[in-house]
């Protein structure tokens, strides 16, 4: 959590060289955390992009010495390479940093300190719920999917890249899950009520009983009644 | 009730974004979090949406390895879900048209400006997703459309749950 609190440093007007010091430090830190895997994961996933921001920025940054030049056009020029390497360490180096918190921080204890920290209730318990049917709802898709293919059979595949058959192939599957999913909300709700979720009445609290001195006189008394029965058993034993 | 629905429409959401459909032979694709947004916006109400289609998509980029991305997420998406069922649930082909164009508006203007800006892609990156996001929105509105009046009809209580 404290990480994310270092991400400004990558919008500050730094040296070039400053700024991969620091992100080869958060790399670093980032393998003794979570090893190579969290290391190059992260990087895999934003390769397009860097591959984007390498080839789109220079042509928007054309200060300084130029680099490529086609047909008397500046194409590519000193700035916009060192403008392109800056967004690159400045990507990479948020994503490591998110990365590395959401995959050292514990969901639970960060939705509980959230609470803590003022977060409203409510909001806590539908984040809270919502992440222990994510799974719930994985598994129903899956097996709606298998249920639906089964029907269609082997040669009902879609073909091509075009996205709009895709989706209209998906649309009978997503409408059965999302009709399961939404048969859930009354009986979540049920639960939830069961539980004094969304009661006006506040939950009473253990009475706290005064130490009056009726109550040590009971207790005496009390005392009393057994130490008499016990005698005649203590004289036999004598 | 309203606890429950915002929460299994948030789970929904995440779902929806985990669902990658495919455009290009070039690993390109888009997911399916606008359909499950529209869905909500036009189904249950702006508010419920607000908070699903921000959380839902938040709580997927988080999962799926895009952590990054989760607070622009979290305000894009649920301003895209407020602005859909403010303006789409009066009813009317007028205001379902004018809800659809002003959450594509607020999806491409919010990614393009937190590319940009908050994630610091510079200009060229941010611009190049936005047919990405155009693509993505509009099989979001068909399908959203589509998801609604199917389950509308398969499942009629679900006219008694709204916010």
């Amino acid at each position: 959590m404290v990480l994310l609190a270092y991400l400004p440093v990558f919008f500050l007007p730094l040296p070039i060289l400053m700024l991969a010091g620091y992100l080869a430090a958060i790399v670093f830190i980032s393998f003794l955390c979570l090893g190579p895997r969290g290391v190059i994961r992260p990087f895999l996933s934003i390769l397009p992009i860097l591959i984007l921001v390498l080839l789109l920025t220079p042509p928007f940054q054309r200060e300084g010495e130029p680099f490529i030049v086609i047909g008397g056009r500046i194409l590519v020029s000193t700035g916009g390479i060192n403008e392109a390497l800056r967004l690159i360490i400045r990507f990479s180096g948020i994503t490591l940093l998110f990365y590395l918190f959401a995959n050292t921080t514990n969901a639970d204890l960060f939705i509980t300190s959230c609470y803590r920290m003022g977060m409203p209730f409510n909001l806590v318990l539908v984040v809270t719920i919502a992440m222990r049917y994510i799974p719930h709802l994985t598994t129903l898709y899956r097996e709606v999917t298998d249920a639906h293919s089964l029907r269609r059979g082997p040669d009902a595949a879609v073909r091509g890249f075009s996205p709009f058959r895709r989706v209209k192939a998906l649309l009978p599957v997503l409408t059965s899950v999302l009709i399961q999913a939404i048969r859930q909300i009354p009986v979540l709700s049920m639960a939830l009520e069961c539980r004094g979720v969304g009661r006006k009445v506040k939950r009473s609290t253990y009475l706290e009983l005064k130490n009056r001195a009726g109550v040590m006189a009971d207790f005496s008394i009390s005392l009393l009644i057994i130490i008499i029965l016990l005698i005649p058993l203590i004289r036999e034993m004598v | 009730m309203k606890i429950a629905a915002v929460a299994i429409l948030t789970a929904v959401t995440a779902l929806f974004t985990f669902v990658r459909v495919p455009f290009a032979p070039t690993r390109g694709y888009f997911n399916l979090s606008d359909m499950a947004i529209f869905f909500s916006a036009l189904t249950i109400g702006p508010f419920t949406a607000l908070l699903a289609g921000g959380l839902g998509t938040a709580l997927a980029d988080i999962i799926s390895g895009y952590p990054q991305w989760a607070p622009i997420s979290f305000v894009v998406h649920g301003l895209q879900g407020l602005v859909i069922g403010l303006l789409a649930r009066r009813g009317g082909v007028l205001n379902l048209s004018m809800g659809a164009a002003a959450g594509t508006v607020t999806m491409c203007t919010g990614y393009l400006l937190g590319g940009w800006l908050i994630l610091g892609l510079g200009p060229g990156p941010a611009l190049a997703e936005v047919p990405i996001n155009l693509l993505q929105n509009l099989a979001g509105i068909i399908g959203g459309v589509s998801l609604h009046l199917a389950v509308k009809k398969a499942y009629p209580p679900i006219a008694g749950i709204s916010w």
